[in-house]
């Protein structure tokens, strides 16, 4: 226990990345100018310059985009001399043809053709500056087609898309100084008696961008509530303190924990506690205490946790007597998955684990989401009337929520003892659950042929997800110990207690996962 | 067009419009991102640039740079991976 541990960060030559904090100095400011219209480089300058011609160029490179960021194109991904597939190929910008990068730049030298189009991509490839070249105005374009291929959504411009210009760049850098890891979030939990159960799940809601941003705009008026024991207010204290003090050394969640016992009484001691169950009993609470309606049979409650944990789950009985479907639709706040139990009859361990023989959670999604036969007196069926019929039983996520929460079933509570399966499962960086979703699940029952939305941009589907947190249980069941990794601004960090410390993408994907946190890429 | 080049041009279309290819980049990407070697790459790039030694090169540039030093950190595991085999298995016979 103690202060908080950072390690430095590996030596960067600009003072920028360092740091999301910045601290204005007393230096003088500096003149501010109109910034000049800017090209891509002085090769692309003149085309676009003249009316006729800069038009001509923008529209072509429109129809381009559209066609290059279609990956179903056959014809656009293979270059015309080599007929080579698999890798980029550059639409020249000056005549129809199609190359792979080699023929491109020969084509280049042969034709003085100056620009290709990636076809994975759209961006525009300028040969004699051997680079990779952003005009303002053909990004325009390429963005709107991006947008376009989407089916007209609005897509919402990620963080990373907005870059400070080289004056602001110079201007900011000239005019701070850097105030490292201080009010961003990155501090860690003292540990206050067997907590780590607690601080797993709060470090996992801090470092979420949507329950984040509700607390850092004033979701929550501590001030105005009149709520007794309210987990909001202690939430609020938790964002104020890592959010807008300086202070890097671990927070003791006291407050917290005292409202937790008088609203759980189960809760109360300290003994370690499960941190699925901790974080379901948080996220009730936060549901009441924000407003949300507990009568969900009339209205959907808008609470932000269930604006942003909570989808649905479809179930389908089917009668095989007489094919008799029921349904019913039920919210769901995360996805609990079975793990595979141990093959007892395997007694070599698989040699390599890129042959997949290592579980994965996609394998754990499939499982959950297939037909499985229910007992004899499972079902009684209402159209056929006989009971002694088999049913079969299918789960879907008919809706996705922004943030899906997943928890692997690791422990099993038995009458006599408890254990838990510590076995290794592979999950993503990036998961996509379009194959676990009611349309596409029934689409593949009615044998049909197209495997669901078909992401015509790579990395863009509608249920692409990212990996946003990861809390790992070590040790046996009664007296492991709960860490988290979560991702900060980008980078990966490791919060152990009040130790918080970088984490490499590695780190975080060898661990042995509990409960996993993902967050839907694009919120259109 | 010889041969051998008709039957790499039509392995390669049916690699794409199956879906299988963007299936075997995706497994690959994961594999690279588990082994820590995306990360590495991009922290090498990002040195790279950082460092000026590309005296404003571009992308060109810096792929000849890195190129070599970071395809030889691929881990070797990475291609004991058998599933490109596979699937080719199910195209090609013989």
């Amino acid at each position: 226990m103690g202060s908080t541990t950072i390690l430095n960060r590996p030596q960067a030559a600009s003072a920028l990345s360092a740091s999301p904090k910045v601290v204005k100095n007393n230096k003088s400011l500096a003149s501010s100018s109109a910034a000049p219209l800017t090209y891509g480089c002085n090769h692309i300058e003149k085309p676009l310059q003249g009316p006729t011609e800069g038009n001509k160029m923008r529209v072509l490179y429109g129809s381009a985009t559209r066609v290059a960021l279609d990956s179903s194109r056959a014809h656009a991904q293979t270059c015309e001399k080599c007929k080579f597939l698999i890798t980029r190929t550059f639409l020249c910008m000056q005549c129809p043809s199609i190359y792979c990068p080699k023929d491109a730049e020969a084509h280049y030298k042969e034709k003085n053709h100056r620009f290709g189009i990636d076809s994975r991509s759209g961006h525009v490839y300028c040969f004699p500056c051997q680079d990779f070249i952003y005009d303002p105005a053909l990004e325009k374009i390429r963005v709107e087609k991006e947008v376009a291929m989407e089916g007209g959504a609005r897509k919402r411009r990620r963080l990373d898309d907005i870059k400070p210009s080289p004056e602001d760049l110079k201007y900011i850098e000239s005019n701070t100084t850097l105030a490292p890891c201080r009010a961003t979030g990155l501090r860690g939990f003292l540990n206050m008696g067997s907590t780590c159960f607690m601080s797993v799940v709060l470090q996992s809601l801090i470092h979420n961008p949507l329950v984040r941003n509700f607390y850092l705009a004033d979701g929550h008026k501590p001030k105005e509530c009149a709520q007794a024991n309210c987990m909001s207010c202690a939430m609020e204290e938790v964002f104020s303190e890592f959010f807008a003090t300086d202070k890097t050394d671990g927070f003791g969640p006291v407050n917290l924990l005292t409202t937790s016992w008088k609203c759980e009484q189960t809760l109360a001691g300290y003994q370690q506690q499960d941190a699925h169950e901790y974080l379901q009993f948080l996220l009730n609470q936060l549901h009441a205490t924000n407003g949300g309606n507990t009568d969900t049979k009339t209205e959907q409650c808008k609470c932000i946790i269930h604006r942003a944990f909570y989808g649905n789950l479809q179930s389908d009985v089917t009668c095989e007597g007489c094919q008799n479907v029921t349904t019913a639709v039920d919210p769901v706040m995360d996805l609990s998955l079975d793990l595979r139990k141990k093959d007892k009859r395997k007694l070599a361990t698989p040699k390599t684990e890129g042959d997949g023989a290592m579980q994965t959670l996609q394998e754990c999604l499939e499982r959950f989401t297939s037909t499985e036969k229910l007992g004899m007196n499972e079902y009684n069926c209402e159209n056929c009337s006989g009971h002694q019929e088999v049913a079969t039983k299918q789960l879907t996520v008919k809706r996705l929520p922004p943030v899906l929460c997943i928890q692997l079933k690791r422990f099993e509570h038995g009458s006599t003892k408890s254990s838990k399966i510590d076995t290794k499962i592979r999950f993503p960086m990036q998961l996509d659950m379009a194959p676990y979703t009611t349309r596409a699940k029934r689409k593949a029952k009615d044998g049909s042929t197209d495997c669901g939305p078909k992401s015509s941009l790579k990395g863009h589907g509608p249920y692409l997800y990212d990996l946003l947190s990861v809390v790992v249980h070590t040790g046996q069941i009664n007296s492991g110990h709960y860490i988290n990794f979560s991702r900060e601004n980008g980078q990966w960090f490791r919060f152990d207690d009040s130790v918080v410390t970088l984490a490499t993408e590695k780190d975080v994907l060898s661990a042995k996962a509990y409960l996993l946190f993902y967050i839907i890429r694009s919120l259109t | 067009m010889s041969q051998d080049t008709t039957l790499r041009a039509e392995v390669n279309r049916r690699l794409l419009e199956s879906g299988e290819l963007e299936r075997l980049e995706a497994l690959f990407l994961d594999l690279l991102r588990e082994s820590g070697w995306y990360e590495n790459t991009r922290n090498t790039c990002a040195e790279k640039l950082r460092s000026g030694e590309l005296a404003g090169g571009g992308f060109n540039r810096l792929t000849e740079e890195v190129e070599r030093e970071c395809r030889e950190k691929v881990p070797e595991e990475i291609y004991q991976v058998k599933a490109i085999k596979k699937v080719l298995e199910g195209m090609v016979e013989g």
